[in-house]
């Protein structure tokens, strides 16, 4: 099995330490994940600083930007996303995926509890803070969740068309 | 004379924030404007503008800030996907301000921003502006009203929250709620605060 946390296209500094963090390890292990993507963007500092201990049985990869993380959320089995609500919908929309929401309490205007805490209630995701991630992962594979609704591209195209006076 | 004209001006520019512009058929294609900001401002537009008929939609102007490479490549991408045989137009506005510049120079910038958008609005007015929330929707919407003060060219724009707004409107939002013919909210909750937003369902 295999999990990709991703921040975004910043960094998210507890987000990664929590991530490369020895418990949080050990906790993947025992729970049979063979394999860890980081995608860190600017968090480069903290990730280079983990020094990966004993814990060989996972692979642990890490890169700080890529044109499309597409492919790296298909592969694994559960997500782990910051609350940005691009990455969010990306991967909400991917088939058979599991997503854990950690939400970046350190941010000023902190709007992005809201797209977590709605998501929740909705039963899309589950939302965490970077210090209870071990508990979130073990909570969304237990729990059974509900498939986001596809968008109707069409709906906005409609809209313009009878703005804009396309009859 | 000159208090009478500026009476003038203003009643016009009030009729004009308040009346609503007519549909009228259309039969020639519309020439649109997509403003593209960081991040996921940029991955919802062109989520929405995925639904809109290429043909009835042309051209396209792309207006990202300057050093915004990644709305570039993504404005390519949405151009390749839809196999538009016109070249990509990516217009560039300096930034209003950039994170952590010192608010004291703030007023030269964004003196820059609305002379930029100014010089491009007048130059090709749009049909119609579709934005979604990054800070440069502020100043090219509000210079896109200059033509419609002047009756010159009534300018549509249509604002679309972003899908993380989900009790409040962001600031850019705040803002182009008295501007934008069309004030689009993602989640319902939003249009009980804001009686003239519409709720469509989520559209990204």
């Amino acid at each position: 099995m295999s999990i990709f946390v991703t921040v975004g296209s910043t960094g998210f500094d507890d987000l990664v330490e929590a991530a490369t963090s020895a418990s949080f390890l050990s906790f993947l292990e025992m729970r049979g994940y063979r394999n860890l993507v980081i995608q860190y963007g600017s968090s480069e500092t903290i990730y280079s600083r983990t020094t990966f201990p004993t814990i060989s049985n996972i692979t642990v990869t890490g890169y700080s930007y890529k044109s499309s993380i597409e492919e790296d959320m298909k592969q694994a089995d559960i997500i782990v996303s910051h609350a940005g609500s691009g990455t969010l919908l990306q991967a909400l929309r991917l088939d058979n995926k599991k997503v854990v929401v950690v939400v970046n309490t350190s941010l000023m205007d902190n709007h992005q509890r809201e797209i977590a805490d709605v998501m929740e209630s909705k039963n899309y995701v589950v939302a965490t803070n970077p210090s209870n991630l071990s508990d979130a992962v073990e909570t969304i594979q237990k729990r059974s969740i509900d498939k986001f609704p596809h968008a109707n591209i069409n709906h906005f195209g409609d809209l313009l068309d009878e703005f804009m006076g396309f009859l | 004379m000159f208090i009478f004209c500026i009476c003038v001006f203003l009643i016009r520019v009030c009729w004009v924030l308040y009346s609503k512009l007519p549909i009228l058929p259309r039969t020639k294609s519309c020439k649109t404007m997509i403003i593209l900001g960081s991040g996921g401002h940029t991955g919802e537009m062109v989520q929405l503008i995925k639904g809109l008929n290429p043909i009835r939609y042309n051209p396209r102007i792309y207006v990202v800030s300057e050093e915004d490479q990644l709305s570039c490549t993504k404005a390519k991408e949405h151009e390749m996907n839809i196999k538009s045989e016109f070249p990509c137009d990516i217009r560039t506005i300096p930034r209003a301000r950039r994170v952590g510049q010192s608010w004291s120079t703030v007023p030269w910038s964004v003196f820059r921003t609305l002379l930029a958008s100014l010089k491009m609005i007048l130059l090709s007015p749009p049909d119609v502006i579709i934005c979604n929330g990054p800070g440069s929707c502020v100043p090219v919407c509000m210079v896109a009203y200059i033509p419609r003060i002047l009756g010159i060219k009534p300018i549509r724009i249509v604002y679309v929250e972003s899908l993380a707004r989900v009790k409040t409107l962001s600031l850019t939002g705040k803002i182009l709620y008295f501007f934008a013919d069309r004030f689009i909210v993602q989640w319902p909750n939003l249009i009980q605060r804001y009686p003239r937003a519409e709720y469509k369902g989520i559209l990204v």
